[in-house]
């Protein structure tokens, strides 16, 4: 574990704090009948809502444009709500202006990561973590953030 | 007169028993079971109503046509409806059983889309007006 390390994992959990610091001030400010409102709902219906700001913009074009096979499950939507959320993600993405661009670090223009696990940034933070530690019943997939960083 | 009475006490009885078998079923529940009703109706004229047996023999089949990670509807939602489930990432999921979440099958988009999405991944196919309409009427029955 070299300084240099040290430091950008340092970094690199300052920035994740911020995102995440900048999500709940965001989510005082939802209403029910919000985009972000919708989001939560019809995303955060099987997984945690990921915050916008951990994929760019070009990566959640390509997840909602084709939700009917979505991981290897379909979780298509009507035209509407699909392009509502889009919009959503896209004005909030980690590449929108006024995000926080931390999860951008690494990733290069033509990179169109589908999972936030593919992010130079999330392998950084999440290197030597033993890989059963994502399977454990709590957690099942690295897909679910909050069974580890919740509580 | 009095034996009226009797008879009148065993007709709100056995009403009161056709309730209770029935009694997770309300309005909400009817309409979208109506709705099912007069699709299957429509698909097969020989049609002769929705069986909760069914519904559940559909609920806990284990499928080779859909996604080899979820083989079944209860791979998610447990093989028992009234416990609370699972999705593949690890979110809650309330119960099914009508008895435990009241509000299942009362709003008839949320029940096609879900519907749409399930069937799809699960078996690899639309489903049928008849196995969505056993399909309730078992999560009502429980």
């Amino acid at each position: 574990m070299s300084i240099q390390r040290n430091a950008i994992l340092t970094a690199a959990t300052l920035a994740v704090v911020a995102v995440f610091g900048l999500a709940a001030g965001a989510a005082r400010g939802a209403t029910t009948d919000s985009p972000q409102a919708t989001f939560k709902q019809e995303c955060g219906a099987c997984h945690w809502a990921y915050l916008p700001a951990l994929l760019p913009a070009r990566s959640w074009r390509a997840i909602t444009s084709d939700l009917s096979h979505h991981f290897r499950q379909n979780a298509s939507l009507d035209p509407d709500t699909t392009r509502r959320i889009t919009d959503y993600l896209v004005r909030h993405a980690a590449d929108a202006p006024g995000s926080n661009h931390a999860f951008l670090r690494g990733l290069s223009a033509g990179d169109t990561p589908r999972r936030i696990t593919d992010t130079p940034l999330w392998r950084a933070i999440h290197e030597g973590i033993n890989p059963l530690a994502f399977t454990q019943p709590k957690v099942k997939t690295k897909a679910n953030c909050m069974g580890c960083h919740q509580g | 007169m009095r034996r009226i009475i009797p008879i009148a006490a065993a007709a709100c009885l056995a009403a009161g028993l056709a309730l209770t078998a029935q009694a997770a079923v309300g309005p909400g529940q009817q309409a979208v079971l109506d709705h099912f009703a007069q699709l299957a109706k429509q698909a097969d004229p020989s049609f002769s109503g929705f069986s909760a047996a069914r519904g559940k023999a559909f609920f806990l089949a284990r499928r080779t046509t859909g996604n080899a990670d979820t083989p079944s509807c209860s791979t998610c939602h447990t093989t028992d409806p009234r416990n609370e489930g699972q999705t593949t990432v690890g979110k809650a999921i309330a119960p099914m059983a009508v008895s435990r979440t009241p509000k299942r099958f009362t709003d008839l988009a949320k029940v096609k889309k879900w519907l749409r999405r399930n069937c799809d991944t699960v078996i690899g196919r639309q489903c049928t007006p008849q196995e969505a309409g056993d399909f309730i009427t078992f999560m009502s029955s429980l």
